[in-house]
């Protein structure tokens, strides 16, 4: 056997070390780089992550100052040593300095990219165009969703033909945000090329209504009065999507009627009073406790509500009048100032009216006013009002007994007797009787009435009965004209005509007594003598279409509409009270009215439809916000006729009794009265930013969406 | 003999080599943790903020600037059982947001190994472990 050579065995080992070494030196040469790019990559991850984050800190700060901003204020807004952020007609580039003198940026655009002409009203960029397809969308101020596009067409712009992944709801805003490290200059803003990019897609809306406010669906300074139909029905209260449902009064909180087991509903709800809750409602489930008077209410001031712009299209005050066949009259006078000229002068017809080019006229179906832009209303010398309405006016309330003393026998006779003995003196007769039947002689009402002594001190005495003896209303009307009723005849009466009552109520007037016209039996009905014109406010619609943009119908006076109001994003805004009548009178059930409503008085709603001598309430949809520095009033439902719709409110009612500069209730009033078969509100915050020029201070944007990801 | 040095010199290389790649690859895979730990110091801080926790705290970050916190006076931020030393800074934005409760900051976070901040985060054999984030925070931010 041949013995091994050391040397050879040396030479092997030191080969197979040289191989090993090799291997080992290789392994090492290659994992050291890939360790130093992997720290380096987390590192740029989190620095580009923080970018994206901070660039939607600085989108929410801009908004909080102006809820219309889109990254156009063309400047470079902040220029600190590590903090530089420019905006370029819509398209936003920042760039953070971090502790260690890196710099990351966020980028990101509301620009679509797509020339001056284009729909998000922005022209190009004028340096600072980015190549990145997320389009961010600026809806805080629409009354409706928007769609949010990709820009997938040449050049990262926004095509007609765009995908549209997404919607932003009303009222909240789409931010997409790219936060990029790694590569970056801030001399050198065009540069994107070579950096880790971090993206964060967000959706923000308003949360609530600032800080130390307790947010409500509604707000009183004095009293909330619900007066529920007696079919059984209640009223509710909820907060969108995980809001907290609360009402809030300084005065007290009461529901009448509905059901009696339950008539008043909020699940895990809170009901603030300063002197009470009366309702029948499950205390495991709504918790009623005391209204703390140092908590403020929503103070949206008179100087932060959008209005019209002054110097922009404007309308004259006075009284616009539909006529039936579809003209557009116009009187150089207030409500009440052309009610009277309209009576004396049936068939004035005024002049034509004089729109500017962003309202028109529509007649094809209703009667509408359109308005695609803001509009104010221009005082003239003999008017600062606005008022719409049809040439018979319309009826905000049935006749009852309380507005109108020759009513019913024993009501005009009670009235009388208090208010002017010498009345009760002429009243002829001084007694009788009556007896109504229908036309197969069944009974319908019965009435008897006697006065007897001076004037004062005076007895009376009456009854009401039968089947309809309840139905004053009936009636009342029947009293006025029995024409009215074909289907009822009298069956005997004594000492009463229908010109009777008439006299009594002629000879009141003219002692000074204020008394409807008994043959004016609804209050705001007009109805000229000898004109012929069947519109009523069911025929007549006042419509918002500015589509995203927000819409404001604004004026130093009152504001009297007539009719449905359409559209989203719309807002009433008036230095005097708002009365809307006939609101609702021609919508189905699940149409709604979006438009906000401001005023430095008191705003009324009746959703009374009257046609001839029919009544009935409509349901009304609302959505928006409310706000009186007066009283609120909405009537959607009376017991006299019986007749009922239903109040649905989805975002905020505030009736503050005063200038919002100060405490709630510093005016006296303050008031919410809502009358309706059920009352449905729901505390959504969002509407605020279409109403407001500001946001609440210290308002929470409550995040509804968040998605990061790495790219 | 000649031989046997030169394997002797090859092998203690060998294992240096060895050493420093795996303490780099020891920094690669705890720098990923040390981001972590940012974003969760960065969360924890601002939330505190945010919510007045702990009474105080609010108007405490609003109304200076500077250092808000320090590991050196808080103590060390202790995750997956290793220390990290950090501190925390914020300044005013000027320009930026409003008055209060509108106000705007820019928020400075550096994280380092323990006991490495003088070293620029450097540990011996190591290499350093420095992470620097910033980011605007809004006075009322989103909840």
């Amino acid at each position: 056997m041949r013995k091994v050579s050391r040397r050879g065995i040396v030479l092997i080992i030191s080969i197979v070390l040289a191989v090993v070494m090799a291997m080992f030196v290789g392994a090492a040469l290659s994992l050291g780089p890939a360790s130093l790019a992997a720290s380096q990559n987390v590192s740029r991850q989190i620095q580009a992550q923080e970018a994206a984050e901070s660039g939607v800190q600085y989108a929410l700060s801009q908004f909080r100052k102006d809820p219309s901003w889109k990254g156009d204020l063309n400047a470079t807004t902040v220029n600190d040593p590590d903090l530089i952020v420019t905006e370029d007609n819509g398209n936003v580039v920042g760039f953070v300095r971090n502790g260690s003198n890196q710099w990351a940026r966020f980028d990101f655009r509301f620009n679509y990219q797509d020339g001056a002409a284009g729909p998000d009203g922005l022209d190009n960029p004028a340096t600072l165009s980015l190549s990145s397809p997320y389009v961010s969308v600026n809806n805080l101020q629409a009354g409706g969703q928007a769609d949010v596009p990709r820009a997938d067409g040449p050049g990262f712009s926004v095509t007609g033909a765009s995908a549209r992944p997404y919607t932003v709801p009303q009222g909240a805003v789409f931010l997409a945000v790219q936060g990029r490290s790694g590569n970056v200059d801030p001399a050198n803003p065009t540069l994107t090329a070579g950096s880790t990019v971090s993206a964060v897609e967000a959706i923000f809306q308003v949360g609530d209504l600032g800080a130390g406010v307790d947010s409500a669906a509604a707000m009183s300074a004095q009293n909330l009065t619900s007066n529920l139909s007696n079919n059984g029905n209640k009223m509710t209260v909820e907060g969108k999507a995980g809001r907290v449902p609360r009402l809030r009064s300084r005065g007290s909180i009461l529901v009448n009627g509905g059901s009696a087991a339950e008539n008043y509903f909020s699940d895990n709800g809170f009901v603030n009073t300063g002197s009470g809750f009366t309702a029948n409602y499950d205390n495991n489930k709504t918790t009623a406790q005391g209204e703390d008077s140092s908590k403020p209410f929503y103070q949206l001031e008179w100087d932060k509500v959008r209005k019209a712009d002054a110097a922009g299209p404007k309308m004259a005050a006075g009284t616009y009048v539909w006529w039936q066949d579809g003209t557009l009259h116009y009187y150089d006078m207030n409500y009440t100032t052309y009610v009277n000229h309209i009576k004396a002068n049936p068939t004035d017809p005024g002049v034509a009216a004089v729109l500017p080019g962003n309202v028109v006229t529509d007649t094809a179906g209703k009667k509408v006013l359109r308005l695609t832009s803001s509009v104010s209303v221009e005082a003239t010398a003999n008017s600062q009002d606005f008022s719409l309405l049809t040439r018979n006016g319309a009826a905000e309330d049935p006749p009852t007994p309380g507005d109108d003393p020759v009513v019913v026998v024993n009501s005009v006779a009670s009235y009388a007797q208090s208010h002017c003995p010498a009345f009760m003196s002429s009243f002829n007769p001084q007694a009788g009787s009556l007896v109504v039947t229908d036309l197969a002689n069944n009974p319908v009402f019965s009435a008897s009435w006697s006065y007897s002594g001076a004037p004062s001190p005076a007895t009376y005495s009456s009854s009401v009965s039968g089947p309809q003896g309840g139905d004053l209303f009936m009636i009342h009307r029947f009293l006025v004209d029995p024409t009215l009723y074909p289907n009822y005849k009298v069956a005997s009466s004594s000492g009463w005509a229908p010109a009777g009552v008439a006299e009594a109520a002629n000879w009141a007037q003219a002692q000074g007594v204020s008394v409807n016209d008994p043959a004016l039996p609804a209050k705001g009905e007009i109805n000229p003598t000898g004109v012929t014109d069947n519109l009523s406010a069911a025929d007549l619609e006042v419509e918002f279409a500015g589509g995203t943009d927000p819409v404001v119908l604004s004026s130093q006076g009152d504001i009297y509409l007539t009719g449905a109001i359409k559209g989203t994003g719309g807002s009433i805004v008036s230095e005097g009270n708002i009365k809307v009548v006939g609101l609702s009178a021609d919508f189905s059930a699940n149409e709604v009215n979006g438009v906000n409503l401001y005023s430095k008085g008191d705003i009324t709603f009746s959703s009374l439809d009257g046609k001839g001598s029919v009544y009935k309430y409509q349901d009304v949809n609302l959505k928006g916000v409310v706000y009186s520095w007066g009283n609120f009033n909405a009537k959607v439902g009376n017991q006299q006729i019986n007749s009922w719709g239903k109040f649905d409110l989805e975002g905020m009612l505030v009736a503050y009794g005063g200038d919002p500069h100060g405490l709630p209730g510093t005016n006296g009033k303050g008031n919410i009265n809502i009358s309706a078969d059920e009352i449905k509100m729901v505390f959504d915050p969002s509407f605020v930013t279409a109403l407001g020029t500001t946001l609440p201070d210290g308002f929470h944007f409550k995040t509804l969406s968040w998605t990061s990801q790495l790219q | 003999m000649l031989a046997v040095g030169l394997v002797t010199v090859l092998i203690l290389s060998l294992a240096a080599l060895i050493t420093s790649t795996l303490r780099s690859n020891q920094k690669a895979s705890m720098l990923a943790p040390a981001a972590e730990v940012a974003e969760t110091l960065m969360t924890q801080e601002m939330y505190g903020v945010e919510n007045d926790l702990p009474a105080g705290s609010h108007s405490a970050f609003w109304d200076t600037d500077g250092i808000w916190k320090d590991s050196t006076v808080v103590g060390v931020f202790q995750s997956g059982g290793v220390d990290y030393e950090y501190r925390m800074q914020r300044r005013l934005v000027a320009g930026l947001g409003g008055p209060p409760p509108n106000r705007v900051k820019k928020v400075d976070l550096s994280v380092w190994w323990l006991n490495t901040r003088n070293n620029g985060g450097d540990r011996q054999g190591s290499g350093k472990l420095e992470l620097h984030v910033s980011r605007l925070v809004n006075e009322v931010a989103p909840p």
